[in-house]
């Protein structure tokens, strides 16, 4: 199968005539959507609901970015366990020596 | 005769029985929307009544910034993907019993013969789409059949152009494969 050969498949496909809708579609139609409630205007959960796949993508961009963000400070950064231990240990001394 | 935003504004204002007339005024449109993605005329006649349903039901969002019968095909193409969507699970195989002679005699020429008729043509393209995914199907049915333009099939579907292109491209890809994969088929 080429291109050429696909090319006029859907040229013959466009070729079609749609079928036309049946006699009293538009009653059927009617009496269908009088069992209907109609909508009202969407609420904000609605648009927040319809932004929902685009809102889930733009947050795990967010999480990822402070993740790699966080990586990175820690690989210039490393944590000195000692130098800490140490800030801590004089700041209680110094203030078991004010008491 | 009103147009559609007067007919609209009416129906909005509690003539319910004009949505009728945009029922009448529009479905031809919607069938013809419809039968790009389904042949069984049962079933499309159900797609339709369930877009025109939709379009009542949410009606106070159409906000006429864009043609009714725009906003109309979007709900459409809505109801035919979750169709696809419904059918993908259910079909799985291909089956040629389902197709004409001449379709699958034209497939299996080698060269330019002329092809087998619309319908037959449409036959054979609608059995290879099966195997497309339902957002691939719509938009090379859109690109290739409807001659929608990707600007057109973006706003139609909200897909970027890059992802259009892509499932364009895809979709032709296997489409060719699932031909091929067709023809030997009938060998056997």
């Amino acid at each position: 199968m080429n291109d050429r050969k696909l090319q006029k498949l859907f040229d013959l496909t466009r070729g079609e005539t749609p079928p036309a809708p049946p006699e009293g579609f538009d009653s059927r139609v009617m009496a269908a959507l009088r069992r209907e409630p109609r909508a009202g205007l969407p609420s904000l959960w609605d648009q927040l609901e319809q932004l929902f796949p685009r809102l889930a993508v733009a947050m795990v961009l967010v999480i990822g970015i402070c993740l790699a963000g966080d990586f990175a400070y820690s690989a210039l950064h490393p944590a000195d366990l000692t130098a800490d231990v140490h800030e801590l240990a004089d700041q209680w001394l110094l203030a078991a020596n004010e008491e | 005769m009103n147009d559609d935003a007067e007919l609209l504004e009416r129906i909005r204002n509690g003539a319910v029985d004009d949505f009728a007339e945009i029922v009448r005024r529009h479905q031809p449109q919607v069938f013809a929307i419809l039968h790009r993605y389904e042949r069984d005329f049962q079933k499309v006649e159900d797609l339709a009544q369930e877009t025109f349903v939709k379009a009542w039901r949410f009606l106070d969002r159409f906000d006429g910034r864009a043609p009714f019968h725009h906003w109309l095909s979007k709900i459409a193409l809505r109801t035919a993907l979750d169709h696809l969507r419904r059918q993908k699970r259910i079909r799985s195989e291909i089956n040629l019993s389902e197709l004409g002679e001449s379709a699958l005699e034209w497939l299996q020429s080698p060269g330019d013969e002329p092809g087998p008729g619309p319908q037959p043509a449409a036959e054979l393209l609608d059995t290879a789409m099966r195997e497309l995914s339902p957002e691939d199907r719509q938009v090379i049915t859109l690109l290739e059949i409807e001659g929608r333009s990707v600007k057109e099939i973006c706003a139609l579907t909200g897909f970027s152009s890059a992802a259009v292109r892509v499932r364009a491209f895809r979709a032709r890809s296997r489409l060719r494969k699932t031909l091929t994969h067709m023809g030997a088929m009938k060998n056997e």
